[in-house]
């Protein structure tokens, strides 16, 4: 009960993640923990040049281990990549692009993910999924 | 952790609304209460659990629940106050005045020792009046 109301179970203080990148252009909240079956919510924030786009590349083990319920708001254009899968995203009048994803956990076990934009570090996720 | 909050909540919510109700033993449950008795069990499930069907949310709202309730009920075995509103108190239906020349022949209505009608009392001694409770 304590480490359900402590977020080690997913939802809560040890769960919730606030990470940037080095260059501080890629930032992800995010949940650490997650229940099979269950929904969470993620939210990519992109630094780039006010109106433009930006490409952002979903990569590593993200996908095996989550379903993308929902995508908001919607993608210029999308295509896979090697890594993972990359979206062209519309930037506001600061250069800034926001995108909303709900994930449903489909795995069991830790999954390794990295976000980025293209020619930059972008920020490394660690995820467990719970049976 | 939103799991944990639920569960209690909905513990809370349903033992007041059942203290409100009133309590009823189950062989005085009609057909409809006992209908009434299952919605209320799907309603309380939806909102315990969710979309989240997983092991793991299952397992932590039903050890909420457990600790719950038996936090409550070592709460109410250190104070009175707690028991008398959880459980509530025995309604008295029939009571005879006490009479002090009955107490001489009378036996003690109860077992143990200590005070009965405000008066002191050892068990086998002719003491006490009679007086019937019975549990509400």
């Amino acid at each position: 009960m304590v480490l359900g109301l402590a977020g080690l179970l997913s939802r809560g203080l040890f769960s919730t993640r606030d990470v940037r990148s080095e260059d501080g252009k890629v930032r992800v909240e995010y949940e650490m923990f997650h229940r099979n079956g269950s929904m969470n919510s993620m939210k990519v924030s992109v630094s780039g040049t006010p109106d433009s786009q930006v490409e952002l590349e979903l990569a590593g083990e993200m996908l095996e281990g989550f379903s993308i319920e929902s995508l908001q708001p919607a993608h210029l254009r999308s295509r896979s990549s090697s890594q993972g899968l990359r979206l062209r995203l519309q930037t506001d009048n600061q250069g800034q692009a926001n995108l909303y994803l709900t994930l449903r956990g489909d795995g069991l076990g830790l999954f390794r993910s990295h976000i980025a934009t293209l020619g930059t570090a972008g920020v490394k996720l660690d995820q467990f999924i719970f049976p | 952790m939103d799991s944990v909050l639920r569960a209690a909540a909905m513990y809370l919510a349903l033992m007041v609304l059942f203290k409100i109700a009133g309590r009823r033993s189950m062989a005085e449950l009609t057909t409809f209460y006992f209908l009434l008795l299952m919605i209320i069990g799907e309603a309380t499930q939806q909102a315990l659990l969710g979309d989240d069907f997983s092991l793991t949310n299952a397992m932590l709202v039903i050890v909420t629940l457990i600790a719950i309730d038996v936090g409550l009920s070592l709460l109410k075995q250190r104070s009175g106050w707690i028991s008398r509103l959880i459980d509530g108190e025995p309604t008295i239906i029939h009571r005879r005045e006490w009479q002090a020349a009955a107490s001489a022949t009378a036996p003690c209505p109860i077992g143990g020792s200590g005070y009965y009608e405000g008066r002191p009392f050892q068990p086998g001694r002719r003491n006490a009046g009679r007086d019937q409770v019975r549990d509400h």
